[in-house]
């Protein structure tokens, strides 16, 4: 026993722990448009694969594929809770939830009125009007958070290693350790 | 194989968690308590080996190693394969929860059948049967496999050539690998504990 116990180990540990087919979906908004990528678990783009858009109710607002790198970007449909759901074929699937305060803001101040001046020297002094600055100030912000998403995006397509192989193995264990409990009595008690 | 949550509807759902509580109920009943520690080492296997990904032409493949847990578990591979993906479903999101009744069917019954008709090969002794067998064995149950879970996902509209692509090409180099790995497991044990071959001790021939 203790030789098969080792093979297994051996194998195990002789292998590098990487994916399998979970699909992850990532979905942010930059300016008017949403982008999404979609890759499977070790970082495979999922090629070609369907797009589908829906409101908190569940109804399509936005369908199509995604490229070869796995992208996809549509233009902001409307301002609710967004879901977006790729489907790469043969049962994986993966999504990601845009909720309506995420969207809420950029699209929504883009449509408002710019604000009134709040006195005459200041609205004098500069030359930028309201939206020039947004648009300068959304470019400012994009650079400094690119970074942060992409630490996001990696946070959440992080694979499963050691920590979650040895939780689940204690649970085998732990299986067997009741299997052997209850199946002893009845071994046992047999004349 | 592993169908992730959302993408089945509801009877193939029930349909698929019927099935497989029936096999497992059978597997249950006749697990003996001398076959614990081999299903659990088995369970384990199933459930790790699938962190270890191999890519091949650019398609990235994990093995399942389901026709080794029909060979040398028969029914108990049922209980064992549920308890492997319910952990591979919680630690590594993959697979559905509620996909977990398909899944474990999808798995789990090609490997039962072929254990029961492949074993009488891989107990006659010969090291050529039990290298062939092997192979024929996990070949076939990962090709079934991937064509069961082909026919679940058909139920969705998931037209036929997309399913025979995927099963081209995902399942046949896996098919091939399974088999090639299961024929070195065999072999190995029919070396170092020929005992285990002749399959759990519930199933035992008189």
């Amino acid at each position: 026993m203790t030789r098969i116990v080792v093979f297994v180990v051996t194998l195990v540990v002789g292998a590098t722990p990487g994916w399998a087919h979970r699909l992850n979906v990532f979905a942010y908004l930059e300016g008017e448009r949403v982008f999404v990528e979609a890759r499977f678990k070790g970082g495979t783009p999922a090629q070609d694969s369907d797009v589908r858009v829906e409101d908190g109710a569940g109804a399509t607002l936005v369908s199509g594929r995604t490229d070869r790198e796995g992208k996809f970007d549509f233009a902001v449909p409307a301002r609710g809770e967004l879901v977006v759901i790729v489907d790469a074929g043969e049962g994986h699937r993966g999504q990601w939830k845009l909720s309506a305060a995420e969207l809420g803001g950029t699209s929504s101040s883009a449509a408002s009125p710019p604000p009134p001046p709040s006195s005459p020297t200041a609205a004098a002094a500069p030359t930028l009007d309201a939206t020039q600055l947004e648009a300068a100030l959304e470019r400012v912000l994009e650079r400094k958070l690119a970074p942060m998403r992409q630490m996001l995006i990696e946070q959440q397509m992080r694979e499963p290693g050691w920590r979650e192989a040895l939780g689940g193995l204690g649970w085998v264990v732990a299986a067997v350790a009741a299997g052997m409990a209850l199946l002893a009595r009845r071994k046992y008690r047999r004349p | 194989m592993h169908i992730a949550e959302g993408v089945l509807p509801g009877p193939v759902l029930i349909t698929g968690a019927a099935l497989s509580a029936a096999g497992v109920a059978v597997g249950i009943r006749r697990l003996d308590y001398d076959d614990l520690p081999r299903a659990g080492l088995l369970t384990a296997a199933f459930y790790v080996v699938s962190l270890i990904h191999l890519e091949f032409y650019g398609v990235s493949i994990h093995l399942v190693l389901n026709g080794l847990l029909g060979l040398l578990l028969g029914w108990v591979a049922f209980p064992a394969i549920l308890l492997g993906l319910l952990l591979q479903s919680v630690f590594f999101q993959e697979g559905g929860l509620t996909a977990l009744g398909v899944n474990t069917f999808v798995m789990a019954a090609p490997a039962v059948v072929a254990g029961f008709v492949f074993r009488p090969l891989i107990r006659s002794g010969r090291r050529a049967m039990l290298l062939w067998g092997g192979f024929a064995c996990a070949f076939l149950v990962v090709l079934a496999s991937g064509v069961l879970a082909g026919l679940a996902v058909m139920s969705v509209g998931e037209p036929l050539h997309k399913i025979g692509y995927a099963v081209m090409v995902y399942h046949l180099p896996l098919a091939v690998l399974e088999g090639v790995i299961t024929a070195f497991c065999l072999s190995f044990l029919h070396k170092v504990r020929p005992e285990v071959l002749a399959g759990p001790v519930s199933e035992a021939s008189p």
